[in-house]
């Protein structure tokens, strides 16, 4: 499976999937205005490592900040990856003092019940 | 806010910026006036001239601001200025900064003096500025007022007001008409003083009016993070700010009411006492009002803590539906306010309804 890169711009974050090794990573801003056009690619991806995925998922975050609109898609991004993989890991990377991403990251983690460790960077 | 809204409704775009000025924040006011300049076909073929000019007059408030004379306490509280005006027939560029008094009066010569001559004196002039390489300790040879005067075609509007203890404020207003054929200044430069003393007062900061399309927002909120940025990394104590304003200008962009093609709204940063205030207002659609004062009133009448339920709970379902807008942009901005958000609606003479929403997050 080739991986996904999709460069950061000033308002989209950086894509890098690699479903070969089943390691999804974004990172960045994320505040497209139209959210759903700026992440089919993400989805289309997503929906084809569905079909052969690997034993191990690990989808990386590293968000300096983003709008509602894609908290929802950082939501269906998890869920379709969560039950694919017997071992399935979210590493959610923030500054220690980005208190507002850490706490998003801990309501994930309590709303989806999902395997979602914070690291300090 | 509507207020505020009706002594800008006549100007197509403005930016106004009051405060600490960065080379950072120039190519976005450039690619926001140029956002609106490209769409207005007789407005277009001054796009070149518009860059030019916004950049050596941001420029020259750079070498000649108060940052540097902070400390005097006679202007501690002034703040120099710049504005961006898009009217029907020209650009308008106006700026503001404190001087020292003993200064005026050369100034006032050298600006009197480029503004009496004609196109063939003025490149002359220039020429041997430029020749003579003698460049003031600020790093200008009064090059960039000539080039002012020469690209826009009509002279220099300035005026000298005095503040106290031995400071004024020099205001300079630049006009780029569409046509050579307009040969007289439309703004009263005694306004633009008005303006700045009001705006200054109200501890504005940033003030914009005109579109609120995507590629404006997006502008503006780059603009913002540039401005809240500390040698270019975000604070994290302003990411709930920047936050804040995506959703309340992408709400706009979402829901505005378009009035001759345009989402027309305004808003507004202030800073008081170090905090930050979001102002928002535009147009709505009746038929959307009803719902929205519905929403709004239900939000507010919640605690915060139900508000945080409602906010997982819908962030939780959200994936299920296809819609963009995923409904939690109100219950994020509730959550940041600690549900201390205001909001008004008022209907215009005309039948518009204005909404307006102010926040200060915490």
């Amino acid at each position: 499976m080739d991986p996904l890169e999709i460069k950061a711009t000033k308002e989209t974050p950086q894509i890098n999937f690699d479903g070969a090794n089943g390691v999804f990573s974004i990172s960045g801003k994320s505040y497209p205005e139209n959210v759903s056009n700026f992440y089919k690619p993400v989805f289309d991806y997503i929906e084809l490592y569905r079909l052969s995925p690997k034993p191990r998922t690990t989808i990386e975050f590293r968000w300096l900040y983003y709008n509602t609109s894609t908290a929802k898609n950082i939501i269906k991004i998890i869920m379709l990856l969560k039950d694919l993989s017997k071992d399935f890991e979210i590493k959610w990377y923030c500054k220690m003092d980005f208190d507002l991403i850490i706490e998003k990251g801990k309501e994930i983690r309590e709303v989806l019940g999902v395997n979602l460790n914070i690291i300090y960077t | 806010m509507y207020g505020l809204y009706k002594e800008f409704k006549d100007e197509k775009l403005s930016l106004v910026y009051l405060g600490v000025f960065s080379n950072d924040i120039t190519p976005t006011l450039i690619e926001l006036s140029d956002v609106y300049i490209s769409k207005i076909e007789r407005l277009s073929k001054l796009r070149r001239k518009a860059t030019y000019l916004i950049a050596e007059s941001f420029q020259n408030i750079m070498k000649h601001g108060i940052l540097e004379k902070q400390n005097i306490s006679a202007i501690r509280h002034a703040k120099d200025f710049f504005q961006i005006t898009i009217l029907d027939d020209r650009i308008v560029i106006s700026s503001a900064n404190v001087l020292e008094n003993q200064f005026i009066s050369e100034i006032d010569v050298n600006i009197d003096y480029i503004n009496s001559l004609d196109s063939d004196n003025l490149k002359a002039l220039y020429h041997q500025k430029l020749n003579d390489g003698i460049l003031s300790d600020k790093g200008g040879a009064g090059l960039g007022l000539i080039e002012m005067v020469r690209k826009s075609g009509l002279p220099l509007n300035k005026r000298f007001l005095p503040m106290s203890d031995g400071f004024s404020l020099l205001i300079l207003s630049i006009e780029i008409p569409t046509s050579e054929d307009l040969k007289e200044h439309k703004v009263d430069i005694d306004l633009i003083g008005a303006r700045y003393k009001k705006l200054v007062e109200a501890d504005i900061l940033m003030l914009y009016k005109g579109d609120f399309s995507s590629s404006s927002n997006n502008n503006i909120i780059n603009m913002l993070s540039s401005n809240l940025a500390t040698e270019g990394e975000i604070r994290s104590d302003q990411v709930k700010n920047i936050v804040a304003v995506i959703e309340v200008m992408q709400n706009v962009s979402k829901h505005g009411r378009k009035i001759n093609e345009y989402k027309d709204g305004i808003f507004a940063l202030s800073t008081i006492n170090s905090e930050l205030y979001i102002r928002c207002g535009n147009f709505i659609n009746r038929d959307e009002y009803e719902s929205l004062r519905a929403t709004l009133k239900s939000i507010k009448s919640c605690s915060i803590e139900e508000i945080k339920t409602m906010y997982r709970n819908r962030l939780s379902n959200s994936y299920l539906t296809d819609e963009d807008n995923s409904g939690l942009g109100l219950l994020e901005i509730a959550r940041f306010t600690g549900n201390s958000f205001e909001y008004s609606f008022e209907e215009t003479p005309g039948g518009e309804i204005f909404y307006t929403i102010n926040l200060k997050t915490i």
